[in-house]
């Protein structure tokens, strides 16, 4: 596969403590074409804020420390700006799709407008690509649906709007923000279809953020596990499920509920993650993990290799807990 | 499953930091200003030797000096002495003028929110007819009617500023009403009126005292200014807006007389305004 | 099943536009009927809008019914009830962020209960909060605290000491860990299983999620627009499931293990608006099996043990 997306050393920066605070990183993130890369932890990971950093639309008061970001761009790498990343290379699918959308418009001419923008064509010619990218997200009945206003749709037709927006950009890389959280599970599932398809068909590049670890597994090709800012495991997502090697991926999967299963133990994680101010220089997790020893808390572990294809980063990978 | 097996949650550490939020640097010196003003007001006229409203014809108008630090009026007495003292008229005269109508308009406001219907009607309109007339023209009605002085003038301003408040805490009943800690209060079988007043209305006071400590600037601006128009408080007790009005004949040789008074109002003004500011920020903190 | 709390043709109607003489209805509850045994589990599943929040609602005393009717042992439980019957009904509500009030530390709002419904002697008071701390597992100097600076899954925990302050007889969760994390979903569900199996409570667990209500529900009611479409025991509805909607929503269901093609059916369209007036089965219009007669009549709940509102459910009904 060739790759996409590369992001080395990427850092997110408190803008103004005294001394440096990074709620999230270093991470280095691959995306190849027409690969789907997960990305899974629990809230305040870190996981949105590095789809953000990638965009370089930090909430206020956090700044991209350090990292480089190269795209490849007609077979060469380069690093461009985020500015002209934003809605042209990368596109972005939010959690609350109506916030993309603007309100006075209606869908067929946001749509449109794009198309426009992107490929300078007639206002005639736009309407019916407009139209035409509305079916290929499969929005039922399209020429009607054109002349909506964004308010009179459902969550699951706005997330396809949104979408269909980024294919009209001619994106090659999707940053998807928990994306589904706000749907019911029967549309989820549809527009978990829809992005694999377009995935298939149009070689995209997807980079898929949620909670979920259940439908990161439906999902992802590969994914990585954040915690507390860092990446601490990643690799093929089939190698990941079937033998987890961190204790944090572990527990979590240990904690999830399984609609296969009616019984058996759900196991909660003990504590709560630590607050970027509060980081230590050892592993983040000791303070919650039953395989901690002293040397966990005196030095952070880094990534590594191991014989399965996946990356850990702990001292005790793989021992049984 | 053993319950044994489950563990106890430790608190975080995290939102334990400090119970207790530090102050923010607006709201220290605005209560700085209010302090110093008390201070003033309280114990400043003790140490002058003299009488505020005795006048010694023979020494008016006296530059400052050793003696009459801020130099003596126009009708000899020591300018500085009734300057603290008029601390005294107008603080409280401004404070009584804005929690009266505080505790009257957020009563009548939190009922008109939390109850709605008829409640909310009544209020509602009476708040309107309030509204409807020019407040200077209303006050002065009011105070000419009553007769001037302080206890007259915390009626008249009663009166109207309750509308105010009625309004903050209604918008803010309103709102809170259907969050969802009263309807779980509701489940507990807790009776409405004191769902209300132990659920509801702690949460709209912030707003409430925020306002009121602008309404305390704006009383003593009005005080001063009924004074000035010498419908307020009556000669010879000091008062602010009063010694500006009788200032003014002098304002080329003694601007003094004049300005100081204002410079008081002013400064108060500031301080009650960083109080009601810092107040704001403290809570969103 | 036999009948301790009942509920019976409930319904409930929004009005949520229109004019006074010919108001919009936003039909929340279309006649919902079930039982629900003494001591056990039941579930409610459906996604938004299908009314599974409007039936909590009822149940706990905040929404009045536009017909039908809910009682215990016989005893009808409106709107107004006397704080007897209150305190037998509570209720946990789904983000512990809204549902407790910020401006009151944990102690003071525990103790305003105790004191209002004279659960302890006054002296006792204090006695009793710690108590509740330790139920749920929390430390008793969490008492001081104010719901601000606690986390969300200690938020819930207090949200459940609220409700068993009151020693409730029936516990109502409405999404309790839709807004928690899954490791802390983890400890507040065996938090709840561990309390109701030892105060020997009934608890009504409204949810979205499949997977968590297999796991800690008895018998499982799936609603799908104001409508109960397949009602049982939850490993019959959940391993079997007859009713097409019930089908699709295992199908959707996000799983580690992915299941074979075919198993399970997904669904096409979205649902429709709470306000349209559909004739005959609601369900139609995304139905792969709908036939004509579904679109004339609407099919009854129909069955012995596991029930089914469908004319075509699959493998029959279990009469």
């Amino acid at each position: 596969m060739s790759g996409l997306l590369d992001i080395t050393n990427l850092r997110i920066d408190l803008g103004q403590a005294r001394t440096p605070v990074s709620p999230v990183g270093p991470l280095d993130l691959t995306l190849d074409v027409g690969e789907c890369l997960g990305i899974v932890g629990e809230s305040g990971s870190g996981k949105s804020l590095t789809l953000k950093a990638i965009l370089d639309v930090l909430p206020e008061g956090l700044v991209r420390g350090a990292g480089t970001l190269r795209v490849m761009e007609q077979g060469k790498w380069v690093e461009p700006a985020a500015k002209d990343l934003r809605g042209r290379k990368i596109g972005l699918i939010s959690q609350e799709p109506g916030a993309a959308l603007d309100p006075l418009m209606r869908v067929g001419d946001l749509i449109g407008e794009i198309v426009r923008l992107h490929s300078g064509c007639s206002r005639a010619e736009s309407k019916t690509r407009a139209i035409d990218l509305l079916r290929q997200v499969g929005v039922p009945d399209p020429e009607k649906r054109a002349t909506f206003w964004p308010h009179e749709l459902s969550g699951g037709l706005k997330q396809r709007i949104v979408i269909s927006m980024a294919l009209a950009c001619k994106s090659e890389i999707l940053l998807c923000d928990e994306p589904t959280t706000a749907l019911d599970v029967t549309i989820q599932a549809q527009i978990v279809d829809l992005l694999r398809d377009l995935q298939k068909q149009h070689g995209l590049g997807i980079i898929f953020v949620t909670h979920d670890l259940a439908l990161i597994r439906q999902i992802a090709d590969r994914i990585c596990i954040m915690y507390a800012g860092l990446i601490v495991e990643t690799g093929p997502s089939a190698e990941i499920f079937k033998a987890p090697q961190h204790p944090y991926t572990r527990a979590l999967l240990a904690a999830l509920p399984d609609i296969e299963a009616s019984s058996g133990n759900l196991q909660p994680i003990e504590g709560t993650p630590p607050n970027p101010t509060d980081f230590s220089v050892g592993c983040r997790f000791a303070a919650r993990c039953a395989l901690a020893t002293e040397a966990c808390r005196a030095a952070r572990p880094l990534l590594e290799k191991t014989e399965r294809g996946t990356m850990v980063a702990c001292f005790h990978a793989g021992v049984a807990p | 499953m053993t319950r044994a097996a489950e563990h106890s949650h430790a608190l975080a550490p995290a939102p334990r930091r400090k119970q207790r939020r530090p102050l923010t640097p607006k709201l220290k010196a605005g209560l700085c200003i209010l302090g110093i003003y008390v201070l003033m007001g309280v114990f400043g006229p003790m140490l002058l030797p003299f009488d505020p409203d005795k006048s010694d014809i023979l020494s008016r108008l006296q530059a400052p000096s050793a003696q009459h630090w801020l130099g003596t009026d126009q009708l000899g007495r020591d300018f500085l002495i009734r300057l603290l003292f008029a601390i005294r008229i107008d603080l409280p005269v401004a404070f009584a003028a804005s929690f009266v109508p505080m505790i009257i308009g957020t009563a009548l406001g939190a009922i008109a929110g939390y109850y709605g219907r008829l409640t909310d009607t009544i209020v509602s309109r009476a708040a309107d007819l309030v509204q409807a007339f020019p407040v200077y023209v209303f006050l002065l009605v009011l105070v000419f009617a009553m007769g001037s002085g302080a206890t007259s003038f915390i009626i008249a301003a009663s009166a109207i500023a309750w509308v105010g408040y009625a309004r903050l805490t209604r918008g803010e009943v309103l709102r809170l009403r259907e969050m969802e800690f009263v309807a779980a209060a509701r489940v507990t079988g807790l009776p409405e009126s004191r769902i209300l007043l132990t659920h509801v209305l702690p949460n709209a006071l912030p707003q409430t005292v925020i306002y009121f400590m602008s309404d305390v600037v704006m009383m003593v601006l009005v005080l001063s200014s009924l004074s000035f128009l010498g419908v307020g408080i009556q000669p010879p007790t000091a008062e602010w807006g009063r010694m500006i009005a009788e200032g003014q004949p002098f304002l080329r040789s003694h601007w003094w007389l004049a300005a100081a008074p204002g410079l008081m109002v002013m400064v108060f003004g500031i301080g009650l305004s960083m109080i009601g500011d810092g107040l704001d920020e403290w809570y969103q903190k | 099943m036999n009948a301790w709390l009942k509920v019976e043709n409930l319904s409930v109607d929004f009005p949520v536009g229109g004019t006074r003489r010919a108001p919009v209805l936003l039909r929340a509850l279309r006649s919902v009927s079930l039982e629900v045994p003494k001591g056990t589990v039941f579930g409610v599943v459906g996604e938004s809008g299908c009314g599974k929040s409007t039936l909590a609602r009822v149940l706990s005393g905040l929404t009045a019914p536009t017909g039908g009717e809910v009682s215990l042992e016989g005893v009808p439980l409106g709107m107004h009830r006397s704080s007897i019957q209150r305190r037998r009904v509570q209720m946990v509500f789904q983000d512990p962020g809204s549902s407790l009030n910020p401006a009151m530390t944990v102690r003071t709002m525990l103790s305003q209960l105790l004191r209002f419904h004279q659960i302890v002697p006054k002296d006792r008071i204090e006695d009793r909060c710690r108590e509740l701390m330790t139920q749920v597992n929390m430390p008793t100097d969490a008492l001081d605290r104010k719901p601000g600076n606690l986390s969300g899954g200690q938020r819930q925990r207090i949200a459940i000491a609220r409700a068993l302050a009151l020693e409730p007889e029936i516990l109502i969760a409405d999404e309790p860990t839709a807004a928690l994390d899954v490791s802390v979903q983890a400890s507040v569900l065996n938090l709840l299983q561990g309390l109701i199996r030892d105060l020997g409570m009934t608890m009504i667990f409204i949810s979205h999620d499949m997977a968590v209500v297999r796991r800690i529900c008895d018998h499982v009611a799936v609603m799908y627009l104001g409508r109960i479409v397949e009602i049982g025991k939850t490993e019959h509805v959940f391993t079997d499931p007859r009713h097409p909607y019930t089908n699709a929503l295992m199908a959707a269901v996000p799983r580690l293990n992915p299941v074979p093609a075919g198993e399970y059916q997904m669904l096409k369209a979205e649902q429709p608006s709470p306000l349209a007036n559909i004739s005959g089965c609601a369900f139609r219009g995304r139905c792969p099996k709908a036939g004509s007669i579904c679109a004339t009549q609407n099919p009854d709940l129909a069955g012995k043990n596991q029930l089914v509102a469908c004319h075509f459910p699959k493998g029959g009904t279990d009469a």
